[in-house]
């Protein structure tokens, strides 16, 4: 997350040095050696983006698989947590939620379509990416977490099952707030907010937005230039003079949540 | 892999590139870094010199009618918070001229690319962090012409402004460790009052404020956050902490974080 951006934006630099290296030895250097020393640095990541490129679908379908088992797993204790499940029934629930796993494949994008001009067109939007080079178009954890939720309705009895309900809908109304949060930072930062501004566009994305449910706030804090999609009219109305001018100059732009798991090797227990 | 490994990671990078670029012409030629290879450096965030100068004028107009917004400014006083607010973009815009200036003068090699590179670094921060911060002359001129009733509602409304930056700040940092370590809102409204603490006397504008509610995060001391969290969620949270260590220097050295906290 924070450190993904961190990632992230360190591959930003290495792309802004391939283009500001590769503009200066235009004429006479071939790009492709700047490519190899890309490679020599981020080689297990370029690597396996070729690799997923040009594996069938199977074998993207496994790489997903991995890709979002620490997702799980993570949610899993959360579940175990506060439902305090017996460890006799954590086996099938474990099992039914690696089911549920195996079923989220739908969720990756046809890579031709983010090659070729389905995305120019917008005809697929990309909500999250993976370290492992796949464009997903669901937000992977809201879809775990609903898959929790059925499974831990299936198997866990009404009591338990309303128990994780009631603290994921707590945790999403705390994202959804700290989120809004951090949506009306940034255009503070950018804009000069006074104390009533910051009131009243908080209360009209509270009311009116639902963009904070895929935002990822890392891009927008490394990139001054950029504000998260956002309905004009929930902001412009808000504004004076002075700060409308710069809002309409600022680019608003949708950042994919970044899916790195493979940093963290956690242990949940089970 | 921390921060700052990353971070030394790309300035190889960088350095590897450019060898790269102008490899062969070091053995015949010479090496070569413009002025627009150094202002692609500076302003990369910022679409260029050109459009940074522009927002950065416009940045002064909105903080004079945010000041405006909470206390009643003379026509003079505005007059004078504009020519401070001009004089520290040119102030830094020298700086610039300077950079150029210097780099202008080297005999391009390996080491000198990596050095002009070093000298472009404070600027590129000085402007993630903002140009108009305690240091800066419009900032030295508001306190300067304002009465004492002016300067004191202003503190009050910059009081108010701090705290709900810092709940923001360290309300999203938790929203994303809790996608990686999922926690009960309690244990996230605990983690946010301690937070709010230890952040209090710490630099969080601009955009590495995020970072420092990180590194508090992995400062808190074992047995507070044991009394929070799980023993799981504690050993989670402390391999994720790790990776912090890396940027308490870099923090250090923007003027961001108090160390008396951690000498506690």
């Amino acid at each position: 997350m924070v450190f993904r951006s961190v990632y992230q934006r360190w591959l930003g630099a290495v792309a802004l040095l391939v283009m500001v290296g590769g503009g200066a030895c235009a004429q006479d250097e071939p790009i492709v050696e700047v490519e190899e020393v890309q490679v020599d640095v981020f080689e297990r990541d370029i690597m396996i983006v070729d690799a997923v490129q040009n594996r069938n679908p199977e074998d993207r379908k496994k790489l997903l698989q991995q890709t979002l088992e620490p997702i799980l797993k993570s949610e899993l204790y959360f579940l175990f947590m506060v439902t305090d499940a017996p460890n006799s029934d954590r086996k099938v629930i474990l099992e039914a939620a690696e089911k549920e796993l195996r079923a989220m494949d739908d969720m990756l994008v046809d890579q031709n379509a983010v090659n070729g001009l389905g995305m120019a067109f917008g005809a697929t939007t990309v909500i999250a990416q993976t370290s492992t080079g796949m464009s997903l178009k669901a937000n992977p954890y809201t879809r775990i977490q609903e898959s929790l939720q059925a499974v831990a309705a299936q198997h866990m009895g009404p009591e338990k099952a309303e128990k994780y309900n009631s603290e994921l809908a707590k945790r999403i109304e705390f994202r959804r707030e700290a989120m809004i949060g951090m949506v009306v930072h940034l255009l503070d930062q950018r804009l000069e907010l006074s104390v009533e501004q910051r009131d009243q566009i908080k209360e009209n994305l509270t009311e009116k937005w639902s963009g904070w449910k895929n935002m990822s706030v890392e891009g927008y804090l490394s990139n001054s230039n950029y504000i998260p999609v956002l309905p004009f009219p929930l902001i412009d109305t808000v504004l004076n003079r002075d700060q409308r001018t710069v809002w309409k100059n600022l680019n608003q732009y949708h950042f994919p949540m970044q899916i790195n798991n493979d940093q963290f090797s956690m242990e949940w227990g089970f | 892999m921390g921060f700052l490994t990353k971070m030394n990671l790309v300035r190889l990078v960088l350095i590897a590139l450019l060898v790269v670029c102008f490899g062969d012409r070091a053995q015949g030629q010479q090496f070569q870094v413009d002025r627009s290879t150094i202002e692609s450096w500076i302003f990369q965030r910022q679409n260029g010199s050109e459009q940074a100068k522009k927002s950065l004028a416009a940045q002064i107009d909105l903080k004079i009618e945010a000041i405006k917004s909470i206390v009643q400014l003379s026509e003079q006083q505005v007059i004078q918070l504009r020519l401070a607010g001009e004089g520290d973009i040119k102030r830094f815009y020298d700086a610039v001229l300077e950079v150029y200036r210097k780099v202008d003068d080297m005999e391009m090699n390996q080491n000198a690319i990596n050095e002009a590179y070093q000298l472009t670094t404070p600027l590129q921060q000085k402007l993630a962090s903002g140009l108009f911060d305690d240091q800066s002359l419009m900032h030295k001129v508001l306190r300067g012409t304002l009465s004492t009733e002016q300067i004191t509602a202003l503190e009050t409304s910059e009081k108010r402004r701090r705290e709900q930056i810092i709940g923001t700040l360290v309300r999203g940092y938790l929203a994303t460790v809790d996608q990686m370590i999922p926690m009960s809102v309690k244990q996230m409204e605990q983690l946010t009052e301690i937070l709010r603490e230890r952040t209090a006397k710490d630099k969080l504008t601009g955009e590495y404020g995020i970072y420092v509610v990180g590194y508090r995060l992995a400062k808190v001391p074992e047995d507070d956050l044991g009394e929070i969290l799980q023993p799981v969620q504690l050993k989670a949270l402390r391999q994720m902490g790790n990776q912090m260590e890396g940027i308490a220097g870099f923090l250090r050295q923007q003027g961001m974080i108090m160390d008396e906290i951690d000498a506690e």
